[in-house]
């Protein structure tokens, strides 16, 4: 049991590594970046502290992967197998907890634990075999992929749709496109093994074309709905629901463009880090967009010769 | 006709392939033998330019990459796609049309169930059914028969024998003897990244012997097993 910790610390101090950083500089800024999210939710979400409780579990349950839970159950003794589970969980929440207690919520701290100790006991099923239908079969990838990984976000979304029509309020509406378009975006994210690359007898050039022209057909499919019902109900809007889709495409042009620029790295984090400041500062995107256009291109350039 | 040149291939000092020189011919296959570690795998990469490498590969016809089909040892599967689509993404990838996958799904697979979930033969079958798709005139097979049912081997022999007749290059390694006198016209024996002997079908027999003598009692009395 000690040296599956031990290998676990080496595996956290590589996965730093392959991040490009030294556990020495990442550790803090995780640590901080952290405490800022979680005081961010403290002061903006409503009862957070019980919230904060259940985001504990689905972090925990979420790490508690099936695969790696029956390695462990071969290799080790049943009580040690129970041990690391249980172990493996209260280490999970550990940083729920600190902050929890910092904010004197005991508790809150005691439901954690509770919970905790159930999720350990609990058995993770293996993945869903359910087919999910999508209107992406033609090109099947990113778009099928992550349509079946969140096709139940698209119900709210399209939900805070008729909210915005009904109620009147056009910015809820807004809110939706974007929403598309980061969900969209996060598509983009996992790196691609170098096989799937290397099959296309295309060039770099038009292998990134080939990707752009997919995301942006099959993202216009996904907020259609949504710009047609806008326009129907806030006609006198259209330019800005133009503008939005406009800066949607652009935004997620720059995703497509930064998963082949970080193809080698494959840093999801900075990712989403650039990808948040775009959103925020979308001007960016001027410098972003030719910036990854070019590094997509040098990378593209070593599989599809 | 495909000409490696003294292809070596380095990860940091770790000299992997050592001076590789093979030709191979449409209507030829070849088989590439080793222990586990010897470079087979990197040298197929190499070949398909996944890898890169000092020396040289020339294909006469031009550009090797878009008329090669690659199978790896262990093929990876993008998660939530069926067999189905992944079919359809290589087709897509060379810009082939397939109407009816059906009909092509020489080894009955479950095209509608998600490729992830299928087995390790399966897994296997799909990958090789997807560059037989793709309408390649070189194909590199990484252990196309490891972890494949019997029929399926029989039917994978078959389909090697009929890319013979069709003028392919093949180029594939496997571990299990029978299978390489039952398939290739020529063998290559990889020993610690470079190739020690190359023989034709009369002369098999000779690698398997020294292959088979490379101190595997000692390796198995080391083991001290109890």
């Amino acid at each position: 049991m000690k040296y599956y910790y031990q290998l676990q610390c080496k595996r956290l101090y590589r996965s730093f590594k392959d991040f490009g950083t030294e556990p020495i500089i990442g550790f803090p800024i995780i640590i901080g970046l952290f405490y800022w999210l979680s005081l961010s939710f403290f002061n903006q979400v409503p009862y957070a502290s019980y919230v904060y409780v259940l985001l504990s579990t689905v972090f925990i349950y979420a790490f508690n992967t099936s695969g790696h839970n029956e390695f462990i159950k071969q290799h080790f003794s049943t009580s040690n197998f129970r041990k690391i589970k249980l172990l493996n969980s209260l280490i999970g929440v550990m940083p729920f907890v600190v902050f929890s207690l910092y904010k004197a919520c005991y508790i809150e701290v005691f439901l954690i634990f509770v919970l905790a100790l159930l999720t350990s006991w609990g058995r993770k099923r293996n993945k869903v075999s359910l087919i999910i239908p999508t209107p992406f079969n033609k090109q099947p990838w990113e778009f099928i992929i992550g349509f079946r990984k969140t096709f139940w976000l698209f119900f709210l979304i399209y939900a805070l749709v008729i909210v915005a029509i009904v109620k009147g309020n056009f910015n809820l509406g807004l809110f939706s496109i974007v929403a598309i378009f980061f969900i969209c975006s996060t598509y983009y994210l996992k790196k691609d093994p170098e096989f799937y690359i290397w099959i296309y007898a295309m060039n770099s050039k038009e292998f990134l074309k080939y990707k752009v022209v997919t995301a942006l057909w099959y993202s216009f499919i996904l907020t259609i709905p949504i710009c047609i019902s806008l326009s129907l109900f806030y006609a006198d809007q259209i330019h800005v629901i133009l503008l939005f889709l406009i800066l949607g495409w652009v935004y997620l042009i720059m995703y497509v463009f930064m998963k082949y620029a970080f193809q080698s790295q494959g840093l999801e984090i900075m990712q989403g880090v650039i990808g948040v400041l775009c959103i925020l500062f979308p001007p960016l995107m001027v410098i972003t967009l030719p910036y990854f256009y070019n590094k997509a291109l040098n990378n593209l350039d070593l599989l599809l010769k | 006709m495909i000409s490696i040149k003294s292809l070596q291939k380095y990860y940091g000092s770790h000299h992997v392939l050592k001076d590789i020189n093979l030709t191979f011919n449409p209507g030829e296959i070849h088989g590439v033998v080793g222990e586990n570690g010897a470079g087979k795998t990197t040298l197929f990469r190499s070949i398909s330019g996944i890898e890169n490498f000092n020396g040289t590969v020339e294909y006469t016809k031009g550009n090797i990459k878009n008329v090669m089909g690659f199978l790896p040892t262990d093929p990876d599967f993008l998660s939530k796609v069926t067999g189905k689509e992944y079919l359809q993404l290589l087709c897509n990838a060379r810009n082939i049309k397939v109407n009816n996958f059906a009909e092509k799904n020489i080894f009955d697979l479950p095209l509608q169930q998600y490729a992830e979930r299928y087995s390790t033969g399966m897994k296997k079958k799909l990958a090789f059914t997807g560059i037989l798709l793709q309408d390649n005139d070189i194909f590199i097979l990484d252990e196309p028969f490891n972890g494949v049912d019997i029929y399926s081997n029989t039917v994978i022999t078959e389909i090697l024998a009929k890319l013979k007749q069709l003028n392919k290059i093949i180029v594939l390694s496997s571990h299990i003897f029978s299978t390489l006198y039952e398939t290739c016209d020529y063998l290559h024996y990889l020993k610690k990244g470079s190739i020690v002997k190359s023989v034709d079908k009369t002369q098999f027999e000779s690698i398997e012997k020294e292959m088979q003598a490379s101190g595997i009692k000692v390796k198995i009395d080391n083991l001290n097993l109890k």
